[in-house]
């Protein structure tokens, strides 16, 4: 089939623009990391000692820094400080940024973005083409982690358990700065910030608050490990999605299949 | 997108507000009768846009309805909205759920009956198609003018579920553990209303729907 002069440059025209949009989510999916399908032994398991199957999915290297985040600002404008309306986040929203579009200095852009509410986080992720994961995708993610000794894992556990207790502080470091990585490559799933996951409040919420007791009621065997995990669990059910303080971040997941160009 | 243009249109309404005023103000005592509807529409529509920023109506999402019509949850402006979420395969909570749903419309007054709509979200993106809802609503005896039984995207549905306050977590057999809420918004969209549960008396609550639509 012969095409004419006109048709072969509106081809070309629309692949350009087709390629254009491409482009961003091509660069987004460029750090994310595949992490294959598995199980882990939930504190809140479904049914009282299985484990919960977890399908493959791709997950964010590190957590979304200032500087993407601000990539974001100035092509969504509308998830600007001085333009989210309140159904979408609270007074607390990026409220250590100078204003719309300059973040807290020069040296913060390499630092993960917090004080970002639920629904930013999820906005930012749709137009990277993915999304959040889910409460479980990011725990199979988190757990996916090579000990040599159980001595050392339980002087893991113990550290993070001092890191949780003391969240509620603001981030001074940069993205990838712990040294702390998962089995794939996944970076700083401990010891940066507390990362919002989609279904961040499973229906079982209401019942629970955060005691000693109630830790203990969390299924999981007796280490330490399983004791920060309820500690982690408990603290994210406690957020609210309007809300964020400075040490609430996030990173992405995509479908394996995910792409914006199938629609 | 649409934050922006709602933003720009305030913007635009209170600077032409602000001109007209000061048009006025120029005129004297202003008896030009035109332009003083135009301002009190134009600070009604700004007052709306401003007071009103916890609304409902801000949420782009376009649902799909059992008879496969797009709907947004600004096509209510205006008008009461009853929402429920709920998943067609549920045999447990859910028929009580939209049953205890039916209960409240159907002890309305036929004329706020006729003022208002019902948004049924199903959780289950995966199972409840638009032609799996027809076969629901109809199954139900519930496929009637102003109920609109509607799926999306996940992520849409999590978004709507969070901004409402409702928790749920599908389980690895296809169910859905979820809080049972119908809530109740008002004509411009804001939440007005939460009822909790699939028992208990609803007089009260029919009367505050009854109050909205007077």
């Amino acid at each position: 089939m012969k095409l004419s002069f006109n048709t072969y440059h509106k081809l070309t025209a629309i692949l350009g623009i087709l390629l254009a949009i491409q482009l961003p989510v091509l660069h987004a999916q460029d750090h994310a990391i595949m992490i294959p399908e598995g199980s882990f032994h939930s504190v809140l398991p479904e049914i009282v000692g299985e484990p919960h199957q977890v399908d493959a999915f791709k997950l964010d290297e590190t957590a979304v820094t200032n500087r993407e985040y601000l990539e974001f600002l100035k092509e969504n404008p509308e998830w600007q400080r001085s333009s989210i309306p309140s159904l979408y986040a609270g007074s607390d929203y990026l409220r250590h940024w100078k204003d719309d579009l300059n973040p807290e200095n020069e040296e913060s852009l390499n630092r993960p973005v917090t004080r970002v509410s639920w629904f930013a986080a999820n906005a930012y992720c749709g137009w990277q083409g993915g999304r959040l994961p889910s409460l479980n995708e990011w725990e199979y993610a988190a757990q996916a982690m090579d000990f040599d000794s159980n001595l050392e894992a339980n002087r893991f556990s113990s550290n993070l358990i001092g890191w949780y207790s003391a969240v509620d502080t603001k981030v001074k470091s940069d993205v990838g700065s712990t040294g702390i990585e998962n089995r794939y490559g996944v970076e700083d799933l401990f010891g940066l910030i507390m990362e919002w996951v989609e279904d961040f409040k499973p229906p079982i919420a209401d019942d629970i608050s955060l005691d000693c007791g109630t830790v203990g009621r969390m299924q999981g065997d007796a280490s330490v490990y399983s004791y920060a995990m309820s500690i982690r669990y408990i603290t994210r059910m406690s957020f609210k999605p309007t809300s964020s303080t400075g040490m609430l971040g996030f990173r992405c997941a995509y479908d394996l299949n995910s792409n914006k160009m199938e629609i | 997108m649409k934050f922006l243009k709602v933003t720009l249109i305030t913007i635009l309404v209170l600077s032409a507000t602000a001109v007209t005023a000061a048009a006025q103000h120029s005129q004297g005592d202003g008896h030009d009768h035109g332009h003083e509807h135009d301002m009190e529409q134009m600070q009604q529509l700004d007052s709306d846009a401003i007071s009103h920023s916890e609304s409902l109506h801000q949420v782009p999402t376009t649902w799909i309805n059992q008879n496969s019509d797009t709907v947004q949850i600004k096509d209510f402006a205006g008008q009461p909205l009853i929402v429920v979420m709920f998943y067609g395969k549920c045999t447990e909570t859910c028929p009580m759920l939209i049953q205890r749903t039916w209960k409240l419309y159907s002890s309305l007054s036929e004329e706020t009956q006729g003022k208002l709509n019902v948004l049924a979200v199903s959780f289950d993106y995966k199972n409840d198609t638009p032609d799996a809802l027809k076969e629901y609503a109809e199954y139900e005896q519930l496929d009637l003018p102003g109920w609109h039984f509607v799926t999306a995207d996940q992520t849409d549905i999590r978004q709507l579920a969070t901004l409402l306050g409702v928790q749920y977590r599908e389980r690895s057999d296809g169910h859905f553990d979820h809080s049972n809420l119908i809530t109740i918004l008002d004509n411009y969209g804001n939440i007005s209303r939460r009822i909790e549960g699939i028992i208990g008396d609803l007089d009260e609550d029919i009367h505050f729907i009854e109050s909205l639509t007077r």
